[in-house]
């Protein structure tokens, strides 16, 4: 099996305090991975370590190895890295300057996945449906965004993402803010990018149900570290590390 | 699903946009330096061949002489304009930055903050020309009096602003803790955010002291340019520096023109060394 | 109430201003009409008062001061936001700001004596001989004090207040649009031209602000410009604006019938002009600064 992410034990302090203390974990290609883990515990730190956005943070300090797609991530120039790593947010983050399609297509754009713009209006569409949200846009694509509910836009920032047609898709809490129908909705299509594309996706999360409805395997996070690693139905059924039993002991009622 | 990036053509972009905002950056930057460097250069030329104490307390050459004097009288006014307008302005912005921040909501303060940020866009020579108006012409001479006049009014809008921004920025709970002890409202006022917005009122202070330093336009009519004896009251005329640089700037003659690069150097270092004290204290109050 | 004396203060000026300001102003008005605006003859002599060169001259002026600080100003934000290291950053943006508080009379003496020539014989005279054949380049400079030489030196006193505005609004874009822009591997131009479509408004205000300013400066201007009642059909002309008119003028304004009031008409006229540009710079600030929140 190969793995399309993989940390070594990464250590990162912000302003001096350790938010991450060794952590290890390597992510199996074409599958969706769960981080799980309480708040604070260094899910968004570990996603952003991924696609280096940490970068942006002055105070962080990263130590340790983090491989992705073959390539060091920390030697690897950031944006070759980014345009390989799409990320979705906790809070949709659409560009409030831009149109429905013209959020989409600025990703495409600017990665370089679209060459021509026949090719971009195709991979916009492309995009669009793999986030299931063609249907619902498709006759006012040059709306602002802003006229779309809190799912519609998640789901369109999940479009962005994809626009770049990324090999890993990063996501951080994405359906925190968002209502059930909307949440079953981004479910369904990261199962879908999966299936039919291959494509590796990283959700962070703190819903352990959500993580054994998504997620192929389960990383669970206590303390800055990864605690247990493994298929999400053996870590559910039978959890080693003592913090995993606590986590999904409310869910196993 | 692979797909071919092309990606150079991005990086080169970056590099080219890089480039050149940097370099126009450091051209538009090089005229402050030029200016700088020009007063610098000719202004200590001049001071140098009467030296400083000399040069800030003779008078003023006659045209075309060999000499090079001073401008004594023109500092005394700028010195004596910039106390009085900053004794008659800061009072006045401080009760309506008051008036603003202790009743936000009123209508009154809320109109009269909107006037008297209308006074920045008062083209300054206007406000001379009003104090001219109705100062000088009734008194029949111009004064220092008037100048000072026409700059609070220039100065004013400025200090309001920062005074309004400094105490409007002491959090709700100080006050409040003044009243849960009894105090009035004036005295939540005077004896509570005052002193912590202490730091903030100083800046004001300075911010009004380096407008009067350098506001010229206000004084063309109202002041006299009374620059070759040293004035004994403010009902008569007087001098600034800034005026004397305006009428010797026009000169054909170099021994004026001297001075006024000599009295350019010294408005310079004065307006720098307030500037550096406001950043000081900026940097004090957000700490 | 104390505090209703300063108050009052306020008030009283305002009423006196406008009084004044009408006083004077009506009359000329009432008796040229439309030609005060739009004829060229000054002659007090004969009290015939036409203000359209240096209206002309104060527009000429502002725009090309505006023209040349608008992309100055803006390329340093970029510059200083995207590529500079922080610490240099915070310096440039510091030096900067102490500038554009200098007083202009400095900017005026350097602009009357040492910008002329630098001007004339780097700039204006290669101007005039590779591109003589463009109208605003067709005079050959005779001396340094031009319309050019005054929209010049506008432009260096008004970028460190465009670039104020500027900067201030790139900075207060949430950062939550650069980690959105960062994630779809943007790179800093990139996120640059995004952020400026993004703040257009405030953009736009920055440049009526700066063209309100460049046209209510009087010392530094009525230095520079030459002070001759030309119209600017050339920019390599010496000419006049609103404010060198009546800085010129005032001091032998009793001396002949009306031209104290054709000052102030024209001074209201002025005023106009400054409170329409910086009602519709200001309105574009606040809308910004609203989109944020």
């Amino acid at each position: 099996m190969t793995h399309a992410v993989r940390v070594e034990n990464l250590r990162v302090t912000l302003n001096g305090k350790p938010v991450l203390k060794g952590v290890n974990l390597s992510v199996p290609e074409g599958s969706v991975t769960v981080v799980l883990g309480p708040s604070g515990v260094g899910k968004s730190t570990l996603l952003r370590t991924i696609n280096r956005l940490i970068d942006l943070i002055p105070g962080a300090r990263v130590e340790g190895r983090v491989e992705v797609l073959g390539m060091d991530a920390y030697a690897t120039d950031p944006y070759e890295l980014r345009r390989r790593v799409g990320m979705v947010f906790q809070t949709p983050n659409p560009f409030p300057h831009l149109s429905i399609y013209g959020n989409v297509a600025l990703a495409a754009k600017v990665s370089g996945a679209a060459k021509s713009k026949r090719e971009l209006s195709r991979i916009v569409e492309w995009a669009l449906r793999k986030a299931m949200l063609w249907d619902e846009v498709k006759g006012r694509l040059n709306d602002p965004p802003t006229r779309l509910s809190g799912g519609q836009q998640q789901r369109l920032c999940l479009a962005r993402a994809l626009a770049m047609r990324p090999k890993v898709l990063l996501l951080d809490e994405p359906t925190a803010n968002i209502d059930v129908s909307n949440t079953k909705l981004i479910e369904d299509a990261l199962r879908g990018l999966v299936r039919e594309l291959g494509m590796t996706v990283i959700l962070v999360t703190h819903m352990p149900d959500q993580a054994l409805r998504v997620g192929d395997y389960v990383a669970v996070m206590y303390d800055g570290k990864v605690v247990e690693f493994g298929r999400s139905d053996e870590v559910s059924s039978n959890p080693k590390h003592p913090f995993t039993r606590n986590v999904f002991a409310g869910k196993l009622a | 699903m692979e797909v071919d990036y092309g990606v150079s053509a991005s990086k080169v972009i970056n590099w080219f946009v890089a480039g050149i905002t940097c370099l126009v950056t450091v051209l538009g930057l090089m005229p402050y330096a030029l200016i700088v460097t020009s007063t610098v250069e000719r202004g200590v030329k001049a001071i140098a061949t009467v030296g400083i104490l000399k040069f800030l307390t003779a008078l003023p050459p006659s045209p075309g002489t060999k000499g090079l004097g001073g401008v004594g009288p023109s500092l005394l006014g700028t010195l004596a304009l910039t106390a009085l307008s900053t004794l008659m302005g800061v009072p006045l912005a401080f009760a309506l930055a008051m008036l603003v921040t202790e009743f936000p909501h009123n209508i009154v303060s809320r109109s009269l903050r909107a006037l008297v940020k209308g006074l920045l866009e008062l083209p300054t020579i206007l406000a001379g020309m009003v104090v001219y108006s109705l100062v000088v012409i009734p008194m029949g001479t111009p004064s220092i009096f008037a100048g000072a006049l026409a700059l609070t009014v220039v100065m004013l809008p400025y200090v309001t602003t920062y005074f309004e921004t400094y105490l409007g920025s002491v959090p709700k709970i100080y006050r409040e803790a003044g009243y849960a002890i009894g105090l009035s409202k004036a005295g939540v006022a005077l004896r509570v955010v005052v002193p912590i917005a202490k730091k903030g009122l100083i800046v004001g202070v300075l911010v009004g002291v380096s407008r009067a330093l350098g506001e010229t336009a206000p004084l063309l009519f109202t002041l006299g340019a009374a620059r070759y004896y040293y004035p004994t009251s403010i009902t008569g005329p007087g001098d600034s520096v800034s005026l004397l640089i305006y009428n010797f700037a026009m000169m054909p003659y170099p021994n004026l023109r001297a001075v006024a690069w000599g009295a350019a150097l010294v408005l310079l270092a004065s307006y720098l060394i307030v500037s550096l004290a406001v950043q000081l204290c900026v940097r004090g109050v957000e700490a | 109430m104390t505090l209703l004396a300063p108050s009052a203060l306020v008030i009283a000026f305002y009423v006196l201003l406008v009084r004044l300001l009408a006083g004077y102003s009506i009359p000329v008005f009432r008796r040229y009409g439309a030609s005060f605006v739009l004829s060229s003859v000054w002659n007090p002599g004969s009290a015939s008062y036409g203000i359209l060169p240096a209206l002309m001259g104060t527009a000429v002026t502002s725009v090309l001061a505006a023209a040349i600080a608008l992309p100055v100003s803006l390329s340093m934000v970029v510059f200083l936001n995207e590529y500079c290291p922080s610490i240099v950053a915070r310096v440039v943006a510091s030096v900067t700001t102490v500038m554009g508080g200098l007083p202009s009379i400095v900017y005026g003496l350097w602009g009357a004596l040492v910008l002329p020539e630098l001007l004339r014989s780097y700039v204006m005279v290669p101007l005039h001989k590779y591109l003589g054949f463009l109208p605003p380049f067709s005079c050959a400079p005779v001396s340094g004090w031009t319309f050019f030489t005054a929209g010049v030196l506008l432009a260096i006193m008004i970028t460190p207040y465009m670039f104020s505005l500027v900067h201030e609004a790139y900075a207060s874009v949430p950062r939550k649009y650069r980690e959105a822009l960062l994630a779809i591997s943007a790179r800093p131009y990139v996120i640059a031209r995004e952020f400026i479509k993004m703040l257009w408004p405030a953009v736009i205000g920055a440049l009526l602000l700066g063209l309100g300013r460049a046209a209510g400066e009087t010392i530094a201007v009525s230095l520079v410009v030459g002070n001759v009642n030309a119209v600017p059909y050339c920019l390599f002309l010496p000419g006049q604006t609103i404010s060198s008119l009546i800085a010129n003028n005032f001091p032998e304004a009793s001396s002949y019938p009306l031209m104290l009031n054709a000052l102030y008409a024209a001074a209201s006229v002025l005023l106009v002009v400054g409170m329409v540009l910086n009602i519709a710079g200001l309105a574009l600030m606040s809308r910004w600064r609203s989109i944020t929140g």
